[in-house]
């Protein structure tokens, strides 16, 4: 079973890499996500999962299952995974209706060439603003 | 995207969804269920709700914003982690009552106060994010 | 104890968010909370500083089976600085500059991440580091939202890819320790990692190291951070520059122990320190937009503290931590003096700016206390910083090291003089009009009156550091207060 996880993790983390070498914010995001999943995987592996029932069932002692522990760890890793690939997505569509393209590019220079106007603006907090709830 | 089968299950499956959820987290402190999966539960059946009868009149029969509710979640969460502290033990500690009723047994722990408040955040955390997403995708189509 | 400088934060913010209050009522509840934060963290320093260490296990569980909360003298001389400097950013933040919606909003997030940061400085728990991480960057991700332009959104994406890629390596990390070891706990993790098979053990730690330099912005790692806070309001950007970083040098420092096992990752720190000294300046000499002059300065200044790290034996962990309290001050000062010249000058570019429009007096002394302190002059702190850092570098016979650093340290001092020359010290051009706005210097006077008094009392405080360091090494308080975190008894209750 060890073998097919390391697979998996090497695939997840492979696939994961190729995403993230693109510019579209959508592949970005899915690379992320599949890193992510690698290394909950790693997590898992690292209690001795798949050789052992991950479920306590009635009957049975603690010493006959996976360690608990690492899912644990992988459950939080994926709370914190999803909340980030699903801000980092609304980032993207909030961006794009602004006129940007969801795309991982520079931020829009305009080093000191602003107009004292829009950067009075900015400093005063009334720049343009979302209205989103988060 | 107000069609009427879509409401009308909706309004079929959306008590059953919130029971589940209620289940699930009574059930998940050792069984598989809990918080988080009974808080996912409830914001499914948050966006089905406002995807079926749009984001106005889902507001309205909500009657409380879903990133207060979130919000509160997180105040339960924060006073169950003082609450043990006050009957002076360590913070986080838990305890246990056994219900017996004539059909079935309940396990209640007190770490199901903090379940509810992870509930609330997780669900109205997502409900409210999902609320803010699908508010900006819609407004060139004019269809909230 | 312990619990009220983690959670009170935390709690504030809620409250704050869910109450939403008036500008004035929120701003008073958020210095009043962080007034409470610098008293505990003064009084948690002063138990801290004679070598006990407070432990706080959740759940009545002993460790290394629970989670622990540990603070010594290194954790609280960290806690002491975020406390200190969230109180001046909330000073500084002001309704008249950054507007109502601003305020509203960051001052719940600020204490959110506060709440993070102390955390992730108290918590002797791994995975618990890794979730306090996360607690810290989606605050800081919301933080940089708030302006809400198309600026500030395509800004923040790298920065959170970059670290979404380095909390990945830190989860990997984590759990390849957690396979060998089978326990998450630093206390523990230090003493069984001794006996761990090496080739595996170097892995898993080059991991953790990659994950907190990303955080700490050492140079190959460093490229997301100089466009990270363009369009942060200045104190929140002051805050950032201050702080976000120290976190990744706090995790360096908290897990040398372990570091220390493989020399070779020591030698890794050595080089990326030393490189990040000088890459960072080199950038930062080339900047003519004061903030990105500043954040590559911070790059060069986090080199100083990561090489010093590096170098080990308590003269180089002092040198760490008393740079770090030195150089987060001088930072957030420098920050909060940019956003005064570019509202003065309404440019950020300094090749615009105009001495008549920035005006001299006390601006131009905070500036001169501030970069002077940053270049090492000598009766500021950051001489005593670097004095701690070559002396380090010079003890453990790293010659070339202390060559890079001096080298790095002229070009730093030429950065200032460069900033000085073109803000303060240009000749007047033939332009007519007053422009010389009214200065209240406040929240940056505290700031400046804090670098100073570090300067006079460096004595103390080096000698605080060292004792920190020393029990960093040794780590056997540590440990012993972590395992008896329940007094004697079995494993804990069931």
């Amino acid at each position: 079973m060890l073998p097919v996880i390391a697979l998996a993790i090497f695939l997840l983390m492979t696939v994961g890499v190729y995403l993230l070498m693109h510019r579209s914010l959508l592949r970005v995001a899915l690379g992320l996500a599949c890193i992510g999943h690698s290394v909950n995987l790693i997590l898992l592996s690292a209690g001795r999962w798949g050789e052992r029932p991950p479920i306590v069932s009635s009957g049975m002692q603690a010493t006959d299952v996976t360690d608990p522990i690492p899912q644990a760890f992988a459950l939080t890793a994926i709370v914190i995974s999803m909340a980030l690939t699903l801000y980092l997505l609304a980032t993207a569509v909030v961006y794009s209706r602004r006129g940007g393209r969801a795309e991982l590019i520079p931020a829009p220079e305009n080093d000191g060439e602003q107009s004292s106007e829009s950067l009075s603006m900015e400093f005063s907090g009334r720049g343009e603003r979302d209205s989103s709830c988060s | 995207m107000k069609s009427f089968l879509l409401q009308e299950l909706t309004r079929l499956i959306l008590p059953f969804s919130v029971l589940m959820a209620i289940a699930l987290l009574i059930k998940g402190h050792d069984a598989p269920g809990g918080g988080f999966v009974s808080g996912l539960s409830l914001a499914v059946a948050g966006i089905l709700g406002f995807t079926a009868y749009g984001l106005g009149r889902f507001r309205r029969s909500l009657k409380v914003e879903p990133e207060r509710v979130a919000l509160l979640g997180g105040l339960i969460i924060m006073i169950s982690l003082f609450a043990p502290l006050v009957l002076g033990q360590a913070p986080l500690s838990q305890g246990q009552i056994q219900i017996e009723l004539s059909l079935f047994s309940l396990k209640l722990h007190s770490a199901l106060f903090f379940d509810i408040g992870v509930v609330l955040a997780v669900g109205g955390g997502l409900c409210s994010a999902a609320c803010a997403l699908w508010e900006t995708s819609l407004t060139q189509d004019g269809d909230v | 104890m312990l619990l009220i400088l983690f959670a009170l934060p935390a709690f504030a913010g809620l409250l704050l968010w869910l109450a939403r209050p008036n500008v004035k009522t929120s701003r008073r509840i958020a210095l009043l909370i962080s007034g409470i934060l610098i008293i505990s963290a003064a009084w948690l320093v002063q138990q801290t500083s004679q070598g006990a260490v407070q432990v706080m296990a959740f759940g009545g569980w002993r460790p290394p089976y629970g989670i622990a909360f540990a603070a010594d003298a290194l954790s609280s001389a960290f806690i002491l600085l975020q406390a200190l400097l969230l109180g001046i950013t909330f000073l500084a933040l002001r309704v008249e500059q950054h507007g109502e919606e601003t305020l509203l909003r960051a001052h719940p997030l600020a204490l959110f991440l506060t709440s993070g940061l102390i955390g992730g400085f108290l918590t002797g728990d791994l995975f618990n580091l890794f979730v306090m991480f996360e607690a810290v960057l989606i605050s800081s991700y919301l933080l940089l939202q708030i302006p809400g332009t198309r600026r500030s959104l395509a800004g923040a994406l790298p920065v959170i890819v970059v670290n979404f890629v380095a909390s990945a390596l830190f989860l990997a990390g984590l759990g390849l320790l957690y396979g060998m070891t089978g326990s998450v706990n630093l206390a523990d993790l230090s003493e069984q990692l001794v006996n761990a098979p090496p080739n595996l053990r170097r892995v898993a730690l080059a991991l953790l190291v990659v994950a907190f330099g990303t955080k700490a912005a050492i140079v190959p790692l460093s490229f997301w951070m100089p466009a990270s806070y363009p369009t942060l309001a200045a104190p929140l950007a002051a805050l950032f520059a201050g702080i976000m970083t120290k976190l990744g040098v706090y995790a360096l420092l908290r897990i040398h122990a372990l570091i220390s096992l493989d020399p070779g990752l020591s030698e890794a720190l050595i080089w990326a320190g030393g490189a990040s000294a000088l890459v960072g300046v080199l950038a930062a000499l080339s900047q003519y937009e004061m903030r990105r002059l500043l954040s590559f300065h911070s790059v060069s200044q986090v080199g100083y503290i990561v090489a010093a790290l590096g170098l080990g034996e308590p003269l180089g962990l002092a040198a760490a931590l008393f740079f770090a309290l030195h150089h987060s001050l001088v930072k957030s000062s420098l920050y909060l003096v940019a956003d005064e010249l570019e509202r003065r000058n309404a440019t950020r570019d300094l090749r615009k700016m105009d001495f008549r429009r920035t005006g001299g007096g006390l601006l131009a002394l905070c500036f001169g206390v501030a970069a002077f302190s940053l270049a090492g002059l000598p009766p500021l702190s950051g001489f005593f910083g670097k004095l701690s850092v070559f002396r380090a570098a010079f003890e453990a016979e790293s010659f070339v090291l202390l060559g890079l650093l001096l080298v790095a340290s002229l070009f730093t001092l030429a950065s200032m003089l460069k900033i000085w020359r073109f803000a303060f010290a240009r000749k007047p051009a033939p332009k007519k009009g007053e422009f010389h706005t009214q200065f209240q210097p406040g929240a940056l006077g505290l700031l400046v009156t804090l670098i100073l008094v570090l300067g006079f009392s460096a004595g103390p405080v080096y000698t605080y550091a060292l004792e920190a360091a020393k029990e960093n090494i040794d780590g056997s308080k540590y440990r012993e207060a972590v395992f008896n975190a329940m007094g004697e008894g079995p494993i804990g209750k069931p």
